[in-house]
């Protein structure tokens, strides 16, 4: 059963205004439904759009799901393993998963425990490569916040770990001031990003 | 144990104010998977998802069979051809309660040549709210039967919901 962790605000650009929004945590059949229905019909359209790109695609597709979803199976009933969602507007705005299976790579904390953030994603149409006029912001923001929270509540002091997309890494690196680990062979040479206690202080603002 | 945030409201709406206006995914591109009930466990969808789940996985069982029959292979040639045991085939063709593994769903999908993801959603391994797909997936189902050698209306059935698994989704 999903529960409502808080509510919080995304900036609407359209408006230049704030919109209530809820922060839910796990993510459920609604949130599902939005990103069955909604955020994946513009996705699939944008694919289409691009071209020479669809084989790569299918090739990652065919090797990320049997994995993924054997790590969801692994996971059923495992308290490790959680997820959220951001709801606004009426619709799903965000998706986060994290879990606390992996351990720190930066060699300050090496081998400690860390939130690891699997995915986290804004729905299409706030998105700049999707539509010239994203509409909302501040998912990412949010979302990051929530798993810097459940490190700290899980005794990891803040610690978080992610491999950023390209198009974000100056989020992480410039905005969030996370370590930069550089490209990881095992992830589609995605920079890996780690927080360490110290760093998560300062982004919360202590 | 609920989350308790550790910053307020006001404070996230100072710090979304004043954010640059860039991308801030992480993990997975989302156009680089298709589904994402691939990351949701079927019991946190809902209860009414468990006997959805068993029909799918009834259809799952059957066109599984199915193909098997079409390419003329036994339950050992097919264990042996897609590198899965032989007793998860046998579960998986007669006991809808059974939970595949992924691995399994994979080779299966890979050796039948049938889009993964689709199998994944059939299989009960990722959680789908597709209606549309578990109708299709129920209606083979219903009107495949149990023969030795599959006849010509078996055959046109399995391959026209083979076909089905192979469109995009929204088409």
């Amino acid at each position: 059963m999903t529960e409502l962790v808080g509510v919080y605000d995304l900036w609407n650009r359209h408006t230049n205004s704030f919109e209530e929004a809820q922060l839910y945590s796990p993510i459920a059949e609604p949130h599902l439904l939005d990103y069955e229905q909604r955020w994946m019909p513009l996705v699939h359209q944008k694919l289409a759009q691009i071209q020479g790109r669809e084989a790569l695609a299918a090739a990652n597709l065919q090797d990320f799901h049997w994995r993924w979803s054997e790590k969801v199976q692994e996971r059923t009933g495992d308290l490790g393993w959680q997820s959220f969602a951001i709801h606004c507007g009426g619709l799903t705005q965000g998706l986060m998963f994290a879990n606390f299976v992996k351990r720190c790579r930066a060699p300050t904390q090496e081998g400690d425990h860390l939130v690891y953030v699997d995915l986290v994603s804004t729905a299409p149409w706030n998105r700049h490569g999707f539509t010239e006029r994203p509409l909302y912001k501040g998912v990412g923001r949010i979302m990051l916040v929530a798993a810097v929270s459940l490190s700290v509540q899980e005794g990891f002091k803040g610690r978080v770990g992610l491999h950023s997309l390209p198009q974000s890494e100056s989020w992480y690196r410039d905005i969030c001031c996370m370590t930069d680990l550089g490209p990881d062979e095992q992830y589609q040479k995605l920079h890996y990003f780690e927080m360490t206690p110290t760093q998560a202080q300062a982004f919360i603002g202590n | 144990m609920s989350l308790q945030m550790l910053v307020s409201r006001d404070w996230l709406r100072d710090r979304i104010l004043a954010d640059p206006d860039v991308e801030t995914e992480a993990g997975i591109p989302l156009a680089d998977f298709e589904q994402l009930g691939m990351f949701i466990a079927p019991d946190l969808v809902g209860g009414a998802q468990d006997e959805k789940v068993v029909e799918l996985k009834m259809a799952f069982g059957t066109v599984v069979r199915q193909l098997r029959r079409r390419d003329q292979m036994s339950i050992a040639e097919l264990s042996q051809k897609a590198d899965v045991e032989e007793e998860e085939l046998r579960h998986i063709e007669h006991d809808a309660a059974y939970k595949p593994r992924p691995r399994t769903v994979h080779q299966l999908a890979s050796t039948f040549r049938v889009p993964t993801a689709k199998f994944m959603k059939l299989s009960g391994a990722t959680v789908t709210v597709d209606a549309r797909f578990r109708a299709e997936a129920v209606k083979f189902a219903a009107r495949s039967d149990d023969l030795s050698q599959l006849t010509d209306a078996e055959r046109r059935l399995l391959n026209d919901f083979v076909a089905f698994l192979g469109k995009q989704d929204g088409q």
